[in-house]
């Protein structure tokens, strides 16, 4: 790579730490974890799309379109059509929780302390696995790409990352959301235009195959069926979004946000797929997650590129951010608070801002040290769409739900999930995910069921 | 049609991020204390 390439990405990375440093310095809970509640509907959309928009929806689907095509356009597609469904009918319920600051202390709102207790903790795994396998990607990507050891590009991606998060809690990391998304909003598309094939797309159709055009791709329709649930229901309402629906101004502009992001998902995915395309036609034979920095690297001139690896940087920063700032307020808010009830606002904050300098540094030797982060990573993957999803929606939208459902839904869907996926080696295909979310709605109905039943006898 | 659809989605994207990236500009002074 260029100097000049370098320099962009060094002026990138500063200005982000200068903005960062020129905010307000986070002094109140509620500041740190749900931005005061005063986030406007133009700031949840470009906050939520950044924080969506991660390494997955980026290098991972364009790979995954330069090996079949368009149809993963359609697999794709599944993530914003679920954020549409959640920002019309779930984000502002959600939003009307105004005392509570993370979805562990929604759940518990609805479903009693043990609910709020298991959340947090799904809640705090989840998102600390996932800090610690996107700086190794991060670092796996980059380091195949400009040839610096992946251990420097994690520490030091990483670093500026737990700064700014522990600085400014979800102010700063919403504010460099909507910058990041600023910058990868403007640069990632110019790959297809200096690629020469933005008013020529159709000459693409010789030099890939014609599968790469179908609906289907060439996929058998059970896994391709499995696909689309899994895509559906994988990240639908993880603790980062929740987050954004709790810090909106009010529950319209928290819906009306949630549904601009999910539009806003359909130009996107088709960009990328679009890239991934191209680069299944530009460099046959090259797979993997790498296929889109070639691509970029193959067209983009001097400059150019730089602002387009300063794209991918805020697109794989905004992820970080988000999740590490989640794992803190899981811990501090959902797990120290139940072992702690009295402790103050101040205590709360302390231990919150500790907790990402902690669960950072963690995040950053498991990405050194584990190879098997990535398995780490599904394990809490697979657990959380079956277990704390549908009973988190069924007790927004049902106000008397019966609070032992709650639990036995979650602990159904993660034991089935669990023997589904590694007792049974995942049978005729079907994902854990749709296994677990079957006996979660089966344990929850039958609890209420029960319940309503008991009451009216 | 792909070759329109390429265009559009390219053309809503940069506009997205230029509106934001207006937005944050103007209202810099005002989000950083009010976020």
């Amino acid at each position: 790579m260029h100097w000049l390439d370098w320099t962009v990405v060094a002026l990138y990375i500063g200005a982000l730490v200068l903005i960062t440093v020129k905010a307000r310095r986070t002094r109140l809970l509620e500041d740190f974890t749900v931005a005061s509640r005063d986030v406007p509907r133009a700031m949840v959309f470009a906050t939520l799309s950044a924080t969506y928009i991660g390494p997955a929806y980026t290098l991972g689907i364009a790979a995954s379109a330069a090996e079949r095509g368009y149809v993963w356009y359609l697999i794709a597609l599944m993530v914003p059509l679920q954020t549409i469904l959640v920002g019309k009918w779930v984000a502002p319920r959600l939003r009307e929780y105004s005392q509570c600051h993370s979805v562990g202390h929604v759940m518990g709102e609805i479903y009693g302390k043990p609910v709020r207790w298991i959340t947090g903790i799904l809640s705090f795994l989840f998102n600390s696995f996932v800090v610690g396998l996107i700086a190794r990607a991060f670092g796996e990507v980059v380091s195949n790409f400009t040839g610096i050891p992946a251990e420097t590009v994690i520490i030091v991606g990483t670093l500026p990352v737990i700064f700014y998060a522990a600085w400014g809690g979800v102010k700063t990391v919403m504010l460099t959301d909507a910058i990041q998304f600023a910058v990868l909003a403007i640069a990632i598309p110019s790959v297809i235009y200096f690629s020469g094939f933005l008013f020529d797309i159709g000459s693409l159709a010789g030099k890939v195959s014609e599968l790469h055009f179908t609906w289907h791709g060439g996929y058998p329709p059970g896994e391709l069926w499995g696909l689309f649930v899994a895509f559906f229901f994988g990240e639908i309402l993880l603790p980062p979004y929740c987050v954004r629906a709790l810090a909106a101004c009010d529950p319209k502009q928290a819906g009306s946000g949630f549904m601009a992001a999910g539009l806003y998902g359909f130009p996107w995915m088709f960009v990328v797929v679009t890239i991934g395309v191209i680069g299944g036609a530009s460099l046959p034979g090259l797979t993997g997650d790498t296929i889109f920095l070639k691509t970029m690297e193959m067209y983009l001139p001097v400059g150019i590129l730089g602002l387009v690896l300063a794209g991918i940087f805020g697109i794989i920063m905004s992820s970080q951010d988000s999740c590490l700032h989640s794992a803190s307020v899981a811990f501090s808010i959902d797990i120290y608070q139940l072992i702690r009830p009295d402790a103050s606002d101040e205590t709360l904050l302390r231990y919150s801002q500790y907790a990402v300098g902690a669960i950072g540094v963690i995040a950053i030797i498991f990405a050194l040290l584990v190879p098997g982060l990535v398995q780490a990573l599904l394990i809490v993957y697979t657990m959380w769409a079956p277990t704390v999803v549908t009973p988190l929606v069924i007790g927004l939208l049902w106000k008397g739900v019966p609070k032992a459902s709650g639990l036995a839904g979650i602990i159904a869907g993660a034991v089935a999930a669990a023997i589904w996926e590694w007792g049974l080696g995942i049978p005729y295909g079907v994902p854990s995910l749709v296994a677990g979310l079957v006996a979660n709605q089966l344990a929850f109905w039958t609890v209420a069921y029960g319940y309503r039943k008991g009451r009216t006898a | 049609m792909l070759g329109a659809a390429v265009i559009i989605s390219c053309g809503i994207c940069v506009a997205a991020g230029l509106y934001v990236g207006v937005m944050i500009f103007r209202e810099f002074p005002r989000l950083r204390n009010k976020l």
